[in-house]
């Protein structure tokens, strides 16, 4: 457990010794913090072996300064992340959805995204129905591609792995998925189509053997 | 996925579901608080110098603030000898954009809350509108109670109706005396007058889910709840509002229940403000 | 003409509030002979100061300052999904009165002139301070509640938001500080309360970045000799070191007893 606490604006140390990580930056050939909180100074990996090998020295073998709060840390959605969404609204051209959580950290308010038809599925991309791969409320999971236009993010589930994870009937009976592209509802045994989530699959084989 | 973040996302995903299995696996509420415990509260006298009486109230993490303000006016021609009491809510306008709906809704509970108050405090005869009379026909105190509601984690009205109860009792008036050549009324501010109260109307307000009434709702639950029951009692255990807000249907004898717990739970806050009141004439 | 005539109405009523309930001091009477002002201070003397962190649950970093009598609330929601597009966060302030914060109940509590221009002012100084380039895309709100009123409210409002910043962890370049300073009988007194800050005697409010030593905002809205501002400036510069200094320890105070919690559980 360090000690070292700073406050924005503290003066950590020079450029040149360290490089600037999360809640620090650069200035006039300094680097200072920028939040709240505990100083962590980590070494990358081939710092340790080739401390004095040469002075030209690249980037890589500066250690990394940051600041660390204590507290939660704010959740942002960042291309790459994989996102928790609600459906809100299926059209023939996309698909709207509520994000709440990214990797597995609430957001704290949603965040509107959109996952177009061409982003749905990876096979058959042309003829897919978004009405098809999902429904209202459908609890899906999906990568965001891209931070889209003002309104919302662009999201892809065209990977096997993501797509609904959840789903109800109309009448409020969880969907048990089948196949890649199908659920069943446990009572009626009505088969729904959607783009399942591969995850699923596999648990659903666990607990039934 | 460690258990409290997997439970953080239900509650984001499906709030009705999230309580229903706290309720079945733990016959607990979310937040490990049997069905008739409240939070606990805390009541702070005297807040605010520039009011004539105010206070501040805390349950759990709802926070009320409330200020009564005495100001001269003139009565209305109806009713010459009676003063004003005016109180008026406010829930933060920021709230307006996160979880609480639309801001036109805001301001429809502030006016709900505001008229529920004046109700009550006008049905339950806690103050005499005759004593804010200064000259008939010519001056009255218009008393205004202005609550600001800090932080609403669900319960408000107990909580204003707290927070009034509680101001008012700090409140004292200024002596004030006509000036007989010019008719104008001359303030003494250093002589100060205890406002007299009758009664202390408090209120409790619970919820049924599951055929089980539960007491003192947080925000969530309200949103589980499809209706709230508020009963409001006077010093004698008398009802003076009793009030349900739509919502499921209910047997009769349920109401029975409901006043046996609002008795005890109006009990125990009416000694907590008496002892806050009594910490405060002792320093 | 119309915006004219309202802010004429405004002014005549401000006018009236404040001499109708403040019974007028000379100037002369606010320094003691023995060199004490009316509330007790020395002239270099902050207020007292006391602040609280997580007043409301439901902000992403709230703060409760009191400063001397002053007494309010700033909150943070954000950052979060904002409606415009740029490259940088948008920041946006709301300030609002209680109607209780001054000794005569006032009606409006919001959107009169005088509170827009700490709106404007405040909103300023935060998009130089915070790291806007972090959030892409995102907005920050500020809200600020008065709940009781000493004379000034800028310079609270300043030091509450940048605590409430720091509490929601948004990356700021440097603490924002903010005091006031007048010259009454030849001497400086710094952080003025309600009765010093009407008098008719020269004021000057700065905003700096502490650790940095720059000058963020600085106004002087009344006649001094270019000789005695330059002391005021100096003056002026401790005041807001001293604040800072209470401010960080405050703020250092707050992450020990959160990594205590912590380490508890």
């Amino acid at each position: 457990m360090s000690s070292y606490y700073c406050v924005p604006g503290d003066r950590l140390c020079p450029a040149d010794s360290a490089r600037p990580g999360p809640g620090t930056y650069e200035k006039q050939g300094c680097i200072f913090a920028s939040i709240a909180g505990s100083i962590k100074l980590n070494l990358s990996e081939n710092e340790l072996g080739a401390v004095s090998h040469n002075k030209n020295t690249s980037n890589n073998e500066k250690p990394i300064i940051t600041v660390v709060r204590e507290e939660h840390q704010l959740a942002v959605p960042t291309v790459g992340l994989l996102a928790y969404c609600k459906i809100t609204h299926v059209s023939p051209r996309f698909v709207r959805c509520n994000m709440f959580a990214i990797n597995n950290q609430p957001l704290k308010s949603i965040c509107h995204g959109m996952i177009k038809r061409e982003a749905i599925d990876s096979n058959n991309k042309d003829t897919v129905e978004c009405s098809q791969k999902f429904r209202p409320d459908d609890i899906v999971i999906a990568r965001i591609i891209s931070l889209g236009d003002s309104n919302s993010y662009l999201l892809s589930t065209a990977e096997p792995e993501l797509g609904v994870v959840a789903a109800r009937t109309s009448t409020g009976e969880t969907l048990v998925p089948v196949a890649c592209c199908k659920m069943r509802c446990p009572k009626t045994n009505i088969i729904e189509s959607r783009k399942v989530a591969k995850i699923q699959n596999d648990f659903i084989e666990e607990t039934e053997r | 996925m460690p258990l409290d973040t997997h439970s953080e996302l239900l509650k984001s995903i499906d709030i009705n579901e999230f309580y229903k299995l706290c309720i079945t696996s733990t016959s607990k509420r979310p937040d490990s608080r049997s069905y008739l415990d409240c939070r606990p509260l805390k009541c702070l006298p005297n807040i605010l110098q520039n009011s004539n009486g105010s206070s501040m109230i805390r349950l759990g993490n709802t926070r009320v603030i409330c200020s009564i303000k005495c100001q001269l006016a003139k009565p209305s021609l109806k009713s010459p000898s009676c003063g004003y009491i005016q109180p008026l809510v406010l829930l933060p306008r920021t709230q307006a954009y996160t979880s609480f709906g639309r801001r036109t809704q805001i301001i429809n509970n502030n006016a709900v809350l505001s008229q529920t108050l004046l109700d009550i405090i006008l049905k339950s005869n806690m103050l005499h509108l005759d004593d804010l009379c200064i000259e008939q026909g010519k001056w009255v105190w218009c008393v205004s109670c202005d609550l600001f509601c800090i932080n609403n984690d669900g319960n408000l009205l107990d909580c204003c109706l707290l927070a009034i109860v509680h101001a008012l009792k700090q409140t004292t008036l200024y002596t004030v005396k006509i000036d007989s050549d010019t008719g104008k009324p001359l303030v003494y501010t250093k002589e100060k007058l205890k406002l007299k109260l009758y009664d202390e109307p408090l209120c409790c307000t619970m919820f049924v889910y599951d055929n089980e009434l539960i007491v003192d709702p947080t925000l969530n639950e309200e949103q589980v709840a499809t209706t709230l029951i508020h009963v409001v009692l006077l010093k004698n255990d008398q009802i003076c509002l009793l009030n349900k807000t739509g919502g499921t249907i209910f047997p009769t004898e349920k109401f029975q229940q409901c006043y046996g717990l609002a008795k005890q739970y109006i009990h125990s806050q009416r000694q907590i403000l008496e002892k806050a009141n009594d910490s405060k004439t002792v320093e | 003409m119309d915006t004219s005539s309202t802010t004429m109405k405004t002014s005549t009523k401000n006018n009236l509030t404040s001499t109708s309930n403040m019974e007028h001091v000379a100037a002369f009477d606010l320094i003691s002979v023995e060199g004490y002002r009316m509330d007790g201070r020395k002239s270099d003397e902050l207020r007292q100061f006391r602040c609280l962190f997580n007043t409301m649950s439901d902000a992403d970093g709230s703060c409760y300052l009191e400063h001397g009598n002053c007494k309010l609330l700033a909150m943070i929601y954000g950052p979060y999904e904002g409606r415009s597009n740029q490259e940088q966060a948008v920041i946006t302030c709301d300030f609002s009165m209680t109607q209780y914060c001054v000794s005569e109940r006032r009606l409006k509590t919001y959107g009169d002139l005088k509170s827009q221009k700490i709106q404007m002012s405040i909103q300023r100084v935060f998009q130089q301070a915070i790291l806007t380039e972090t959030y892409p895309k995102s907005q920050i709100d500020i809200y600020l509640k008065i709940l009781q009123s000493d004379g000034n409210d800028y310079c609270p409002c300043v030091n509450a938001t940048t605590l409430a910043l720091i509490n929601a962890g948004i990356p700021l370049k440097d603490f924002v500080c903010s005091s006031t300073v007048g010259n009454i009988q030849g001497k400086y007194i710094v952080d003025l309360n309600q009765q010093e800050e009407q008098q008719q005697t020269p004021k000057l409010t700065l905003t700096i970045m502490p650790q940095r030593n720059e000058i963020v905002s600085l106004s002087c809205e009344s006649r001094v000799h270019a000789i005695t501002y330059n002391d005021m400036l100096d003056s002026a510069t401790n005041a807001c070191q001293q604040l800072f200094s209470s401010m960080k320890q405050a703020v250092i105070e707050q992450l020990k007893t959160s990594l205590n919690l912590l380490h508890d559980n």
